[in-house]
């Protein structure tokens, strides 16, 4: 989940107040906000996937206000118009790589302007977004700039390298864009997000000042943001309109939770205006008491829905029990009314949401099949067996013990080669076990029941999920006529009358395997473990096994399988 | 019940063991007693006294005296040569009909090439013979050699001292050294009081089949065994201590009415993620996170569904619809990303193929069932753990009822202390997670659920509130059990395993 640590401070100084570390906890648990401590003057905080505003000091100076009940509502409302002469224009060059631009403007209220602390946490912010929203500026990135001293209107294009120099913030060196891409390395990181063969994107002033090169770096000079500030230009690009917005609708949260004015920025493309008042609008969404009922199961009055929805820091026009909320740009993870009703949810205390016990209208039901693996279970237990557990993943050699090459399915991204293969065959990874107790005395007798997974291009994930079971024997005592002894018993015990027949099984010693056949189907196998592998995982002694297909023997007995899932479907 | 009086100490021992405490008694001596000794005047074979005198002392009643020894003992190889004579013997007893060649000697059949070679060594060593064209006799010949009576005396069972002969032989490999412990038992005082009289009738030990034939055990009388002498390890089979928690974890979820439901582990993304309205650029989708397979295709889902999903990440109306159930993802669907095939990452999945295959409400349905991410295994992750899904729904179904379920789970497991607070997860909406209070480790999660959304039920034809969660039932088993280290519950170690509490 997105973590970072604000500081209390400054936080304290937005909420109006200070709080102890055990009453932020406690606020702080009704939110979506996880609170793990306070240190050095800084509050490390973790907020789920959905709720990125709660990483901003004012966004979250706001939530413990609604919390707290020191303030609510949203104190929201930008200029519907934009700046005079303030507007960008989008060159149809930009769509192949990086089509949308947006942006906004945020003014300062009379006596305020950006200080130090305000462009350090400015930056942070900026740097959550991209991790996460702008999917590490893949799909949208940000750029400030101080509006006093850069030019509108603003032209993104994608243009020749050998036309771009600029200076790279942090830098002092004026670089050409080819030098640029080749050496620095933030180009390094980012570079191909911004650059075509021997064009890159840029965004200039109309003074043809280089502001940034868009999603890598912005230029030092006039477009650098410095204390004292007081007009902001706020920009993204991106690969998709919507996301393009969220970003700067995010970002505008740090300028709304000090009072700064916001307007609009008009973007022109290909001969149409986009006016840019989506980005800083508030949406409106209807919540009745009625729809409330129904998620939440109590019934809010008009005026307890009103208060609810203030603390959740949404704006409200009420009438009766109907309410239309106004929800800001800053909070794109409301999609429709339900998640208005989640929000006063959290405002109202699920605390005190009083818990319900359905009642059940009958007992409840295992499926037949696991009633049939468990009898299965307590027969292996009866013969002496110790149950174990192991993974469905294991190496390729361990698969190929028991498999021709190529059989098992392959991981395409394994974490290790250790785990890289699926099991299509149980015995493999029961083998494994045995390999992992060779100081513990024999015999060993263990069994396990569990899935293997097979290719099945009748289904459509083209594999199969199996339950096996498996029982292996290790010890002097051991051989293929005491694993086919074993496997008699338990084909009687499930019903099966048929013989064995020899069968070539890898893994095996020649001449020692037998499989059971039912219907057309093999249901079972039985063998002595070729030495081979035995040298291999150091087993010192004999190992035989027996390895039923207790999925194909239930359906065979009359359970079909669920369509499309390769499972037993009661 | 009290505690048997010494002198009833002997009707506990066996038939040999009173034997053998007879024959020590009768012995009337304080010294220890050779075990072979003891074996000659019981009568028993050796291996039944060593058995009976071990148990003795086992119980305190006889004391074993052990000391060993080395000695010496022909080779196989020495027993023949004593028994044909030293080579050295033989020549000696040839050249006693006069000097005769090297040749004629061989010739002569009486001795091998290499016994030939060994003799004239010998004697000419001990100048005995002397060596020339002819080999001739020194007199007087001797009428033992000091190699033939040690020979002689080893033939007889003695072990004579170690001497330049008794080396001589050793090295020519006709005698061995071997070690052995003398091993001689006498009573210990206990021993002394015990009652072993020998008119007393023969006890008898196990109870046979032929005792029980005919009423014969009537007859006889039992031996009483010592009750805390110690016997032998018998470990027996358990079920596995994880599996088994899960399976009594199953029986919650049964009390509360709940039914089960399966699906396979192996799944289309469709179903693992885009049916749940998860983004199809959601980070947990990523390779990073998610397990994906090679070399299989994965196929779309019926049309009707696949459109219905479509139209819900997009933000655009149900097929038949007016208006959208929200604004989506506002992101193309991709059909590709559909049709990739990975190992589950939740069974929420198995919820979803639940509610398509069983539209009709209500709804109760539960799986214990494995999932999969792409984790490094260490003490607190595995690529593979378990989760409890369940779903709840039916017209009237409110996060109090999903609430209250959960409360439920929890004082089922022995939990009083539990509180809520919202979560996220993107396919229910509003989202919880349940915290309950652990005598050391605080407050914990361990019980997240939501109420699905309606861009995951619209799709599958379901219009009533369906509630929904999906526990880490993994950790919550593992707090359970007292295992701080998810690799302990793939422990290798048989004697654990067999071992599981009860």
């Amino acid at each position: 989940m997105p973590q970072s640590s604000l500081s209390a401070d400054r936080v304290f100084r937005l909420l109006g107040r200070e709080l102890s570390e055990e009453d932020l906890r406690e606020a702080l648990f009704r939110s979506k906000v996880e609170f793990h401590g306070r240190k050095d003057g800084l509050l490390d905080l973790e907020v789920t996937p959905d709720r990125l505003d709660l990483l901003d000091e004012g966004g979250l100076a706001w939530e413990l206000q609604g919390i707290l009940n020191l303030a609510g509502g949203l104190p929201y409302a930008p200029e519907p118009a934009p700046r005079p002469g303030v507007e960008a224009h989008a060159n149809p060059t930009v769509s192949p790589l990086r089509p949308e631009l947006v942006m906004a403007t945020a003014s300062a209220p009379p006596g305020q302007a950006l200080d130090a602390g305000d462009l350090e946490e400015l930056v942070r912010f900026q740097e959550i977004l991209h991790a996460t929203l702008g999917r590490d500026r893949v799909a949208a990135s940000l750029g400030l700039y101080p509006l006093e001293r850069i030019q509108p209107p603003f032209r993104y294009v994608l243009e020749p390298l050998d036309q771009i120099r600029f200076v790279p913030l942090g830098g002092s060196e004026e670089m050409g864009g080819r030098e640029f891409y080749a050496t620095h390395s933030m180009a390094e990181t980012y570079g191909s997000l911004g650059r075509s063969e021997g064009l890159a994107l840029t965004l200039r002033d109309s003074r043809g000042t280089i502001l940034s090169l868009p999603p890598v770096l912005n230029a030092a000079g006039p477009g650098e943001l410095r204390p004292g500030d007081r007009e902001i230009l706020i920009e993204a690009t991106g690969t998709r309109l919507s996301r393009t917005r969220e970003m700067v609708g995010m970002m505008l949260l740090p300028f709304a939770a000090r009072g700064w004015k916001i307007h609009p920025v008009p973007i022109h493309r290909s001969g149409n205006a986009d006016p840019g008042r989506e980005a800083v609008e508030p949406r409106t969404l209807p919540v009745s008491s009625g729809s409330v009922a129904q998620v939440l199961g109590i019934r809010l009055t008009g005026p307890e829905m009103e208060k609810g929805l203030l603390a959740a820091r949404l704006g409200v026009d009420r009438e009766g029990t109907e309410c239309l909320v106004r929800v800001p740009p800053w909070r794109p993870d409301i999609l429709s009314s339900l998640d208005v009703v989640e929000d006063l949810a959290v405002a109202h205390g699920f605390a005190s949401l009083s818990p319900v016990l359905p009642v059940a209208p009958s007992p409840g039901r295992t499926l037949p099949f696991r009633r049939f693996l468990r009898r299965w279970t307590q027969a292996a237990l009866g013969l002496g067996f110790q149950e174990i557990y192991t993974p469905l993943l294991m190496s390729r050699e361990a698969a190929e013990r028991f498999s021709p090459p190529a059989e098992a399915l392959r991981l395409s991204n394994p974490v290790s080669r250790e785990f890289s293969h699926l099991r299509p065959v149980l015995r493999a990874t029961a083998l494994d076990f045995l390999g992992r107790t060779t100081g513990q005395g024999y015999p060993q007798r263990i069994f396990e029941v569990g899935p293997v997974v097979v290719r099945d291009p009748s289904s459509e994930t083209g594999t199969r999920t199996d339950v096996h079971g498996v029982l292996l024997e290790a010890g002097k005592e051991t051989g293929f006529a005491r694993a086919a002894g074993i496997l008699e018993y338990l084909t009687r015990l499930v019903g099966i009358q048929t013989s064995r027949e020899p069968v070539d099984s890898p893994g095996t010693i020649r001449g020692r395997a037998a499989r059971v056949r039912w219907a057309g189907e093999d249901i079972a196998v039985c063998g002595e473990v070729f030495p081979a592998a035995l040298a291999e995982l150091r087993i010192p002694e004999p190992v035989a096994f027996v390895e039923m297909n207790l999925s194909q023997i239930w359906s065979l007995r009359g359970t079909p399988r669920a369509p499309g899932t390769g499972s037993p479907s009661v | 019940m009290t505690d048997p009086s010494p002198p009833d100490l002997g009707l506990s021992l066996s038939e040999p063991e009173r034997k053998l405490v007879r024959t020590l008694l009768r012995s009337g001596t304080p010294s220890p007693i050779p075990e072979e000794v003891l074996a000659r005047e019981s009568g028993l074979p050796s291996d039944v006294v060593r058995g009976a005198l071990e148990r003795l002392r086992a119980k305190r009643l006889a004391i074993l005296d052990e000391r060993h020894e080395t000695f010496h003992r022909l080779s196989p190889r020495g027993r023949e040569v004593h028994q044909r004579g030293l080579p050295e013997r033989r020549l000696l007893e040839f050249l006693k009909e006069g000097p005769r060649t090297l040749e004629s000697i061989t010739a002569s059949g009486i001795l091998t090439p290499e016994e030939v070679s060994v003799a004239v060594g010998q004697l000419r060593r001990g100048g005995r013979i002397r060596v020339g064209p002819l080999l001739e006799a020194v007199p007087p010949v001797p009428e033992r050699l000091p190699e033939e009576e040690e020979l002689d005396a080893l033939a007889a069972g003695r072990s004579p001292p170690e001497d330049a002969t008794l080396r001589l032989l050793r090295k020519r490999g006709l005698v061995v050294e071997e070690h052995r412990s003398l091993r001689s038992w006498k009573l210990s005082p206990e021993g002394s009081q015990v009652s072993v009289a020998a008119d007393e009738a023969p006890l008898v030990g196990p109870l046979t089949a032929a005792l029980l034939s005919g009423g014969n055990w009537e007859k006889v009388s039992f031996r009483p065994y010592d009750v805390r002498a110690e016997v032998p390890r018998v470990v027996g089979t358990r079920t596995h201590l994880y599996l088994s928690w899960l399976r009594e974890f199953e029986e919650i979820l049964l009390g509360l009415g709940f039914e089960e439901y399966r699906t396979p582990l192996v799944e289309t993304e469709f179903y693992n993620s885009d049916v749940l309205f998860m983004p199809q650029e959601h980070p947990a989708r990523s390779i990073h996170d998610l397990l994906s397979l090679e070399g299989v295709e994965g196929s779309l889902p019926p049309r009707r569904l696949l459109q219905a999903v479509r139209a819900v990440h997009e933000g655009r109306p149900l097929p038949r619809q007016k208006v959208p159930l929200s604004r989506g993802w506002q992101a193309p669907y991709r059909d590709e990303v559909a049709k990739r095939v990975i190992l589950r990452s939740h069974t929420t999945s198995t919820s979803v193929r639940y509610l398509e295959t069983h539209p009709k409400p209500p709804f109760r349905m539960y799986c214990i069932d494995t999932v999969f991410r792409r984790d490094a295994v260490d003490a607190s992750h595995h690529f593979q753990f378990d989760q409890c899904e369940g779903v709840f729904g039916k017209r009237g179904v409110t996060l109090r009822h999903l609430l209250g379920l959960l409360t439920q789970m929890a004082h089922a497991l022995g939990i009083r202390e539990i509180r809520f607070r919202p979560s996220y997860f993107p396919f229910t909406e509003p989202s919880v997670e349940g915290y309950v209070r652990h005598p050391t480790l605080g407050w914990i999660e361990v019980l997240p659920g939501g109420m699905f959304r309606p861009e995951v039920l619209r799709p599958l034809g379901i219009k009533v509130p369906v509630a929904a969660w999906g526990i880490g039932i993994t950790r919550l088993a593992m707090i359970s059990l007292g295992v701080s280290d998810i690799r302990e519950l793939y422990t290798t170690n048989l004697d654990l395993l067999a071992h599981a509490r009860i």
